[in-house]
């Protein structure tokens, strides 16, 4: 079996397509059903009032509804357009992919029930999900998504007061919400694929290795390899796991990174958020978890 | 548009279902998700409809979306194509059926070569008991995988024997392997090893080992090589990637 460098890009593409699709359309029906049934503030209501209890009600919300970083940004857009506290929506979108449990007992495995790296990814991803959080809990959901996309709902949708004039039924207006945003999603879903296709197939071989000589240059290669391959955070660990050449920080680097930026995120994010919550999104995780792990490498190995 | 977009929908369903239904579907991603793909594909089928008669308008972004989709349509036929192409035995491909849900072991755990038992695994379990539980390896084995040669491993008179595992999808396939002797068998042959585990003395750098095309990365155990006690050249096997992985006896093959 001799791939030619198209056939194997092409291969790629397709395969992030096909296994991110599931996913991508779970969030999509997911925000199609915040859409139809979810009152504007019902869960506003139901959250704790102190930023603080938000922000780790966002970033326990995913042990109740799991999610990928593949479906998580449709869904998180919709919950904030909802009434959904900042404080809560962001940690739930930054932490989600990981802190639920079917990513959790997929770590469990691929290091062989080595709780230190299910806790320590967890942790790893919690910080820079809460600090987000804390630091943009007070802005209004209009404050931090772009003004210029609304995927489903402003751009040609004339389901009335969300009732459902398309057939009259929440449920068919439900649906229709999703097919828009996974329509509009999907474009970053491709455009990430294929850069994430380009790296893996014609990244040459040892470049990381070259820049990995030192713990904090292996920190910084993994997490540079996470955003390039963007793999579902339900397969990575057992990627991070293969890397045996790299020590244990570097890979929590890696594993706590991926589903927080990638390749596949990076366009939606850019696309969902204004700028500065953009560049907040990218910077924040990068340092907090560079930092972190570097430490950890420095202490531990 | 909204029709273009229905159609957009109705296409990449049509897709996730075909591929679950055909027989190449392991060439991107684990057979276990095949249920995920076909139902997925189906819901995307039934959502065209509503995609197609949504109030015409303006949209932003209608044109990109739809674009990439197109694009992403090409690629998979350009993928696909490619496996039809390159599939070694398209026969026995077809006789596995559609609605299969994973590598089926074939034959014993253990079997007899030059008069010595060697329990069957493959090259993925190997290589995570070899870094994990070397002390539960088994003393003689045999491994299928292809051999990947560079300059620098003939320079030390060895040859990697990997093979591709996938977890979920080709995404996160790595190649993983050992180092060997292999004598003169050449690059891309497939072989069965049957040998024991040695301690490796020095690990190559991962700039000396073959690039696998279809894996981002490949890997070669750090802690040992097989000290190879037969080379056997074989055909590709039926399923050449990895997606089953076993702690113990019966290993998968």
């Amino acid at each position: 079996m001799d791939f030619s460098g198209l056939q194997a890009f092409a291969a790629v593409v397709t395969a992030i397509v096909l296994e991110a699709a599931p996913f991508l359309l779970l969030g999509s029906l997911a925000a199609g059903a915040v859409e139809a049934w979810m009152p504007e503030g019902a869960l506003d209501r139901l959250l704790p009032k102190h930023r603080a209890g938000r922000v780790l009600a966002g970033l326990l919300a995913g042990f109740l509804l799991p999610a990928c970083e593949c479906g998580i940004v449709p869904l998180a857009r919709r919950l904030l357009r909802k009434g959904v506290p900042v404080a809560a929506a962001l940690p739930y979108m930054l932490a989600a992919p990981v802190v639920n449990p079917i990513s959790m007992l997929a770590t469990w495995v691929a290091f062989r029930g080595d709780w230190g790296m299910v806790l320590g990814r967890v942790a790893l991803v919690a910080v820079p999900a809460a600090a987000l959080g804390l630091a943009l809990g007070d802005r209004k959901a209009r404050d931090i998504l772009a003004p210029g996309l609304d995927m489903a709902h402003d751009a040609g949708c004339s389901c009335h007061a969300h009732g459902g004039a398309h057939g009259g039924s929440k449920l068919l207006s439900a649906l229709r919400h999703a097919a828009e945003e996974f329509l509009d999603m999907s474009r970053f879903l491709v455009l990430g694929a294929m850069a994430s296709a380009i790296f893996k197939v014609f990244l040459p071989q040892g470049v990381l290795e070259a820049v990995a000589g030192s713990p904090l240059g292996a920190v910084a290669a993994l997490m540079l390899l996470a955003v390039l391959l963007s793999i579902c955070s339900q397969a990575d660990a057992f990627v991070a796991a293969s890397l045996t050449m790299f020590p244990r920080g570097a890979q929590l680097a890696f594993l706590a990174l991926g589903p927080m930026l990638d390749l596949k995120l990076i366009p939606a994010y850019l696309a969902v958020f204004r700028r500065p919550v953009f560049r907040a999104l990218v910077v924040v995780p990068t340092v907090l978890i560079f930092v972190l792990c570097a430490l950890l490498t420095a202490l531990w190995g | 548009m909204p029709l273009l977009d229905g159609l957009a929908l109705l296409l990449l369903g049509g897709l996730l279902a075909g591929l679950a239904l055909s027989d190449c579907y392991w060439y991107f991603l684990n057979p276990r998700f095949i249920p995920v793909s076909l139902v997925t594909g189906a819901v995307l089928i039934l959502l065209a409809p509503l995609a197609a008669t949504r109030a015409p308008g303006p949209r932003p972004g209608g044109v990109p979306r739809l674009l990439s989709l197109g694009l992403c349509l090409g690629l998979a036929a350009l993928a696909v194509g490619g496996v039809s192409v390159e599939s070694p035995d398209p026969g026995s491909a077809a006789r596995r059926g559609g609605l299969d849900f994973g590598p089926v072991p074939e034959g014993p755990s253990r079997i007899i070569f030059k008069g010595r038992e060697y329990v069957r695994m493959n090259l993925a379990e190997l290589f995570l008991l070899a870094d994990q539980r070397p002390t539960d390896a088994p003393a003689r084995f045999v491994v299928r995988g292809v051999v990947r040669r560079s300059p620098a491993l003939d320079g030390q008179g060895q040859a990697l024997v990997s093979r591709v595992a996938v977890v979920c999808c080709l995404a996160d396939a790595v190649a993983a392997g050992f180092l060997a002797d292999l004598g003169h068998t050449p690059q891309g042959q497939w072989v069965e090893v049957y040998g024991r585990l040695e301690p490796l003395g020095a690990a190559p750098r991962s700039s000396d080992l073959p690039k696998t095309p279809e894996a981002a990365v490949t890997v070669c155990n750090e802690r040992f090589r097989i000290d190879a006690e037969g080379v056997v050249p074989v055909s590709q096997p039926e399923m050449p990637y990895i997606f089953e992985f076993r702690e113990k006896e019966p290993y998968a093959w």
